[in-house]
C-alpha cells in the first residue's frame, strides 16, 4: 500500500489550527452540518486527493456517516480534544487495560492486540496509547481506513522521553490493527526525523509541518531541511500556509521542493476545496512527468 | 533503546550528556509531564527526575520512558538526585505547600500559572520569599511572540498614554464532552491569564468592580469587570468560557492611547501609530505569528518558553515576565473580582486589592 500524495485534511475543523479568529470561525460555520463535509470530501477526492486526514470528532463522525462512497482514511489517533485541559491528568494517563480488561481489548483487536499485552502489563506508554485507540477507533465510523497516524501528543511524549521501543510497538500494532500503513503526526519533525533514523525505526509515514517562512518547523528550519532531504521516512508535510501567510500553491511547492512526499493541505487552509487540491494534484502530476 | 534525558548542542540529537540545569518536575499530572518534555528537551536542560505522591502517576511517568529517577516526595528525590531546580507543577491546591518546602530547601522554583490559590496562600508565599527563596512565576500568554511584541510597543510609548482599554477571553468549554469540569470556573480557567498580561502591558490593579453569570450551575460562567490601575488607567473586560468557536483561550486586548490604537491577540498584532518607535511602521499594520520571531527548539506544549526562560533566568539573564510578584497580584485581583462579584448579574461593589 502507497503513502498518500495527496490528502485533505479535516482535523483543524475541531482540533487548534494556526489561524486567525475569524478565519477558524468562518470555516467552522461552513462545515457545521455534516452533508457539507461530507459532499466536500467527495469532491476533493474527485479533484485528485488519495484520501482525507483526520480525527474521530463528532464533525468527522457525523460527515463519514453521511457518505455513500467509502472516503479513504488516514485516522488520527488519539483524539485528544483540546477540552482535555479540563482536567489535572495526562489525557493518556488512563488504565493501560492490563488484566481482564486488556484481554478483551487485546482479543478484540486480534493477534496485534495480542501482541500489546507484555506492555500492558508493564505499563509502557504504548499499552496506554493503544487501549485508548482502541475505544475511539470503533466510534470512527470510516468505511475504508488506509492507515493511522499518532497524534503529535502522543509522538512528541515518546519523542521527548527517548522511548523507542513505545513508538515500534505502536507501529506495529497500527499496521496489523488497520491493515494498512502507521505513522506519526509531530510538532517537532525534524528532530523525529533524526531520532528515527538513529533508533533504526521506519514508519510508513510522518506529518509534520513544511512551509517556506519556517513556520512551526521545529528545532529550526535548518534542521527539518535537511532532515527532509535524507531518504527512508515519507513526510506528508502540513501548516503548508504558513499559518496563512502565503499562498496554498507556493507552500506546496516549496514542501516538494525540498523532499516532502505528500501534501496534507487543511480545510482551512482552503476557500476552493475541489479547484485547489486539482491544481495541487496537476502540479504533481506534471512535476512527476517532467 | 531508550535514551538518557539530557541536553545537547544540537537540537536534534540526544547526546547522553549530563550536562545543563537539573530540572526536577514535582507533580506529575498533565503539566507535569509537559514541562518534564521541555526539562528533558530543552537545550541547556537536563530532566533530573520525577516526583508525585500518586502510585498511578508515577507509574504513567515510568511507563512513558523517562529514564530520571521517580519519587513519592522531594526529599526522597533528593538522596537519590542532584537539583539545581524544581518545575512545580502541583494541583492548585497543593502548589503551596509544595512551593514553601521546594524553597525551604535551597532550590529556585517555577511555578506555571499562580502560586497560589487565594490571597492566604499568596500570603504564605511571601513569607516563603521573605526567607530567601528564588521563586519565578509566568504564564504562557506572557512569552507568545505578538504579545511580547505588544509589550515592547507599550513600554516604547508607541500609542502615547492609553486612554481606552478593553480586554477579553473567550474559551468552550462548559458545552465540552469533558464538561463539568471538576474544579474552577471562568475566572480560574481563562481570565487570569488575561490579567498576567494586563499587568505586563499596562501595570498593577489598585481596584475592580465585576459582574457575573452563571449560566450551567452553581460555578461562574462569565464575567464582565471593571479594572482601575494603579496607572490611572480603566480597562473594561470581559471573560467567557461558554463561547463557542474558541477550542483554545482567544485573549484579547485593544488600547487606544493619543498617539495611536493597539490590538493584540493570539493570532494577530494589529496598530495603528502616528509617531511609531523605530524599526516600526507608521500607519496601519497587522502582524501575525509567522510575521515574528519563534526559536523554540522544542515544542512540548504551551509552558514550553516559560521552561525556556526559566533555565535562561537561572543562567542569569533575566526576564520580567518571571517575576512572582506579578502573580501574586493575579491571585489578589481574581480574589478581589470573586468578593466583587457576589450578586447574579449585578454590578457588584468596588473591591480594593489588597496591596
Amino acid at each position: 500500500m502507497s503513502v498518500p500524495r495527496l490528502l485533505l485534511g479535516t482535523t483543524s475543523l475541531d482540533l487548534p489550527a494556526y489561524a486567525t479568529r475569524d478565519r477558524a470561525l468562518e470555516v467552522a460555520a461552513r462545515f457545521r452540518e455534516p452533508e457539507s463535509l461530507a459532499v466536500t470530501m467527495i469532491k476533493a477526492l474527485d479533484a485528485g486527493a488519495e484520501g482525507a486526514y483526520g480525527a474521530p470528532t463528532p464533525t468527522l463522525r457525523a460527515a463519514l456517516r453521511e457518505l455513500r462512497r467509502p472516503v479513504p482514511m488516514i485516522v488520527r489517533l488519539p483524539l485528544t480534544p483540546p477540552d482535555d485541559d479540563l482536567v489535572d491528568d495526562h489525557p493518556l494517563d488512563v488504565a493501560p487495560d492490563s488484566g481482564l480488561g486488556g484481554a478483551l481489548h487485546a482479543a478484540r483487536a486480534g493477534f496485534a492486540g495480542l501482541a500489546m499485552l507484555p506492555a500492558s502489563v508493564a505499563g509502557d506508554l504504548s499499552a496506554r496509547v493503544f487501549a485508548r485507540c482502541e475505544r475511539e477507533a470503533p466510534r470512527m465510523g470510516a468505511k475504508l481506513v488506509r492507515g493511522v497516524a499518532f497524534a503529535a501528543s502522543v509522538t512528541d511524549l515518546a519523542l521527548a522521553a527517548g522511548n523507542a521501543r513505545a513508538l515500534e510497538r505502536l507501529l506495529r500494532w497500527g499496521r496489523a490493527r488497520f491493515g494498512g500503513l502507521a505513522g506519526f503526526e509531530t510538532r517537532n519533525l525534524g528532530t523525529l526525523l533524526v531520532r528515527l533514523h538513529e533508533w533504526g525505526l521506519e514508519p510508513d509515514f510522518t506529518i509534520g509541518a513544511v512551509n517556506p517562512r519556517g513556520f512551526t518547523m521545529r528545532p529550526d528550519p535548518a534542521h527539518v531541511l535537511a532532515a527532509l532531504k535524507r531518504p527512508g521516512i515519507p513526510v506528508i508535510a502540513v501548516e503548508l500556509r504558513a499559518g496563512g501567510t502565503v499562498p496554498l500553491e507556493e507552500g506546496a511547492r516549496f514542501a516538494v521542493e525540498q523532499g516532502a512526499w505528500g501534501l496534507c493541505p487543511e480545510l482551512i487552509e482552503l476557500d476552493d476545496v475541489a479547484g485547489e487540491l486539482r491544481r495541487l494534484a496537476n502540479g504533481r502530476a506534471g512535476a512527476a512527468a517532467g | 533503546m531508550q535514551a538518557g534525558n539530557s541536553s545537547a548542542a544540537d537540537p536534534t540529537t540526544d547526546a547522553t550528556t549530563t550536562d545543563g540545569r537539573r530540572l526536577v518536575v514535582l507533580g506529575l499530572g498533565r503539566a507535569g509531564i509537559e514541562q518534564a518534555m521541555a526539562a528533558a528537551r530543552l537545550p541547556g536542560c537536563t530532566l533530573a527526575g520525577l516526583v508525585d505522591a500518586r502510585p498511578g502517576r508515577r507509574d504513567f511517568a515510568r511507563g512513558t520512558g523517562f529514564t530520571a529517577p521517580i519519587a513519592p516526595t522531594l526529599d526522597a528525590l533528593l538522596v537519590r538526585a542532584t537539583a539545581d531546580a524544581v518545575l512545580v507543577c502541583a494541583a492548585p491546591a497543593e502548589r503551596v505547600a509544595a512551593i514553601e518546602g521546594v524553597l525551604a530547601r535551597g532550590l529556585p522554583a517555577l511555578s506555571v500559572g499562580a502560586p497560589a490559590p487565594d490571597g492566604a496562600g499568596a500570603k504564605r508565599i511571601e513569607q516563603a520569599l521573605a526567607g530567601g527563596g528564588r521563586l519565578f512565576c509566568g504564564v504562557p500568554a506572557l512569552f507568545h511572540p505578538l504579545f511580547r511584541r505588544a509589550m515592547g510597543l507599550l513600554q516604547a510609548n508607541a500609542i502615547g498614554r492609553p486612554e481606552r482599554v478593553r480586554a477579553s477571553a473567550f474559551v468552550s468549554r462548559v458545552f465540552a464532552a469533558g464538561a463539568p469540569p471538576r474544579r474552577g470556573d471562568v475566572l480560574d480557567f481563562a481570565l487570569a491569564d488575561l490579567l498576567w498580561l494586563l499587568d505586563a502591558l499596562l501595570g498593577p490593579t489598585r481596584a475592580v468592580r465585576a459582574s457575573v453569570h452563571r449560566l450551567f450551575g452553581e460555578r461562574l460562567d462569565e464575567v464582565h469587570a471593571m479594572l482601575e490601575l494603579r496607572e490611572g488607567i480603566d480597562v473594561a473586560v470581559d471573560g467567557s468560557w461558554s463561547v463557542p468557536g474558541y477550542p483554545r483561550t482567544a485573549l484579547v486586548v485593544e488600547a487606544e492611547g493619543e498617539r495611536g490604537t493597539l490590538i493584540a491577540s493570539d493570532d494577530a498584532l494589529e496598530t495603528n501609530l502616528t509617531i511609531p518607535p523605530a524599526g516600526f511602521p507608521a500607519g496601519e499594520t497587522r502582524r501575525v505569528l509567522a510575521d515574528e520571531p519563534d526559536p523554540l527548539p522544542f515544542d512540548a506544549g504551551d509552558a514550553t518558553p516559560v521552561v525556556l526562560a526559566f533555565r535562561r533566568a537561572l543562567d542569569g539573564e533575566a526576564d520580567a515576565a518571571l517575576d512572582p510578584a506579578r502573580a501574586l497580584r493575579v491571585v489578589r485581583v481574581v480574589e478581589a473580582l470573586r468578593r466583587s462579584a457576589a450578586g447574579e448579574g449585578v454590578t457588584g461593589e468596588r473591591v480594593e486589592v489588597e496591596p
